[in-house]
């Protein structure tokens, strides 16, 4: 192993261990202000991971709408609501042990698709910046699903505006 | 950064037999060393500056004490800031509120590694250069609301919300600008956008392959003529590329919570927003994260607009433009005796000075190329870059000092109801534009 893979394994392993650290605080944190900021760390990490994968425009794109744009807004839903520092839980009807059981499926599910899979994925092995590549798909070959994308996403943003607008009565 | 390492690196002979990760992981650490200690300085400094340009404005004389004309002021700041007690407020939440000044400084530190500081010269090189300094810009909101929630403070926490809101509202139309420009450079590689202008304010490989009124048409020697300022992307398409240009900046004042945007730290009605609770080291990162912000968004106007670390004149130009601003300046001297008067009337007679150079058709650019030493371009371009960043960064706080603060509302409509638009209809005319020259 040269000096360079080592040094993209401890990068590797470092982002891999702030995400699981950062996702078991977001599972198990009870002060809902602090599980969202957890979030952070998980979504830096994964943009990390991107980064190492040499996908750089998934990369931006994870923080610029992940952490500026999604989790901005969880905060501010959070900061909005009544008391959430100490919130009572008002719902435990779900026992601990059916969400141990669904978990340790999925992880069961996780780990055979990783022992499984064919080859692992090599890092370092593409070069060609991926952003180019992205923008010309979009406007060429799958232009079609990507203008109906958009006009669902306007059509979900009047939505919104309509629901969260209060009607002046005369 | 990379291409001057391995320059180095295939120079030094000591380091031969060594990987070549371990120099460019040294050389990367004492880039980031310099680039850090250079924030913190450029801060002090501003602090200085914005202090004496307020005195100056406000007929006064401002810091004096500490050396000559006070200029040693801010290192005396420093080292009170630097003593001062860390408190931290019971009731805060310890973790967040410790950790919230270094997500804030992280975030506008982390935009450095993509400026185009000189020619063949960025800290990093990057593919998605603008796209990148956006996404970590954008994260400095986080640090901020964090700040504001661990303060358990309503001052704090209401500048923190005002904060984060501004910052969002006013992504929306610098977007759409940085979009509108994007279909002139053609590249989100910040590097790429000022090393594609060529001479003659064509560009190669990007979309645009020349100006809607081509300048070298006047010119006496139009094979080999330079553009000088007339290359940069603001003179691409007048007067959308200016009304672009103006967005940007208002944006940039917006984002950076600079007078007259500054309502999340509204001392009269906030005590000072989201940093309230905090003292000594932890509100001088956030301090130093306010002027590393406000140099950012400088340097990505800059490079955007005006010509990154392109010299604005040829020698012909470099030469008529003080003699024309003095000629200028002279005949309007018996006339007013407003100073502002005088400076205008300085500046339109450089102006008319860097258009004459350009009008004769001289094609030495740089005066690096002028002397014949190639390897002066660097600093020239550092200097040039520093220049123009400097200068919108001194107009920031040239305005904090003229204009007063807006209201939240006034705000937000001057946001969603004014620029936003303006910036789509922007966008629409400048891609329409360039469907015809392309």
């Amino acid at each position: 192993m040269s000096l360079n893979e080592i040094l993209l394994n401890i990068i590797f392993y470092a982002l891999a261990l702030t995400g699981l650290f950062s996702s078991f605080m977001v599972a198990t944190s009870t002060n809902m202000v602090r599980t969202a900021f957890s979030l952070l760390g998980v979504l830096f990490s994964f943009a990390g991971l991107y980064g190492l994968l040499r996908a750089d425009f998934l990369f931006a794109a994870q923080i610029l709408v992940y952490v500026g744009g999604i989790l901005v807004l969880i905060i501010f839903a959070i900061m909005l609501t009544h008391k959430i520092a100490n919130v009572n839980l008002s719902n435990e009807s779900t026992s601990s042990s059916t969400v141990i059981a669904v978990v340790c499926i999925l992880f069961a599910v996780l780990v055979f698709i990783a022992l499984t899979l064919p080859e692992y994925i090599k890092i370092n092995q593409r070069n060609k910046p991926l952003t180019e590549m992205i923008g010309n798909n979009l406007l060429s070959d799958s232009l079609l699903p990507f203008e109906i994308l958009s006009v669902l996403l306007l059509a979900c943003l009047i939505g919104a505006v309509y629901l969260a607008r209060k009607e002046v009565k005369e | 950064m990379k291409e001057f390492i391995e320059h180095l690196y295939n120079e030094l002979e000591f380091l031969e037999g060594l990987p070549f990760i371990i120099p460019f992981i040294i050389g990367s650490f004492i880039l980031a060393f310099i680039i850090i200690n250079f924030i913190a300085v450029f801060a002090g400094v501003c602090t200085y500056i914005e202090r004496k340009v307020a005195a100056r404005i406000q007929a006064r004389v401002g810091p004096y004490m500490v050396g000559p004309h006070g200029i040693l002021q801010w290192l005396a700041d420093a080292l009170k800031l630097l003593f001062k007690e860390d408190t931290v407020p019971e009731k805060a939440d310890k973790l967040l509120f410790k950790l919230a000044p270094f997500i804030v400084f992280a975030g506008s530190f982390a935009c450095w590694v993509a400026l185009p500081l000189a020619p063949a010269f960025s800290p990093a090189r990057l593919n998605i250069g603008i796209l990148y300094i956006i996404a970590f810009g954008s994260s400095v909101i986080l640090g901020i609301l964090m700040a504001g929630w661990a303060s358990s403070s309503k001052w704090a926490l209401f500048g923190a919300m005002r904060s984060a809101a501004q910052i969002v509202s006013y992504e929306v139309p610098t977007g759409l600008t940085i979009l509108a420009m994007l279909l002139i450079t053609g590249t989100l590689d910040m590097h790429n956008t000022i090393a594609q202008i060529n001479l003659d304010g064509t560009i190669s490989g990007g979309q645009s392959q020349g100006l809607p009124f081509p300048l070298n048409y006047f010119s006496t020697n139009a094979d080999n003529f330079s553009a000088g300022m007339f290359s940069w992307y603001i003179f691409r398409y007048p007067p959308f590329t200016f009304i672009a240009f103006i967005i940007i900046y208002i944006c940039a004042l917006a984002e950076t919570n600079r007078v007259p945007f500054d309502i999340p730290e509204a001392e009269s009605e906030l005590v000072s927003g989201y940093h309230t609770e905090y003292s000594g080291m932890r509100f001088s990162f956030f301090f130093l994260s306010e002027y590393a912000n406000m140099f950012v968004f400088s340097a990505i106007i800059t490079t955007l607009f005006l010509g990154g670390w392109l010299p604005p004149f040829n020698i012909t130009g470099s030469l008529l433009a003080p003699a024309c601003g003095i000629i200028l300046y002279m005949l309007v001297k018996g006339k007013t005796t407003d100073p502002a008067n005088r400076f205008i009337a300085f500046c339109t007679g450089a102006g008319i000075g860097i258009f004459l150079g350009v009008l004769s058709g001289d094609k030495n650019y740089w005066f690096a190329d002028y002397l014949g030493i190639q390897s002066l371009r660097f600093i020239e371009g550092l200097f040039w870059f520093f220049t123009k960043s400097f200068g919108l960064v001194i107009l920031m706080m040239w305005l904090r000092w003229t204009i007063p603060r807006y209201r939240v509302d006034q705000l937000m409509e001057l946001c969603w109801k004014k620029l936003t638009p303006l910036a789509f209809i922007n966008l629409f005319c400048i891609g329409i534009l360039e469907w015809l020259y392309k």
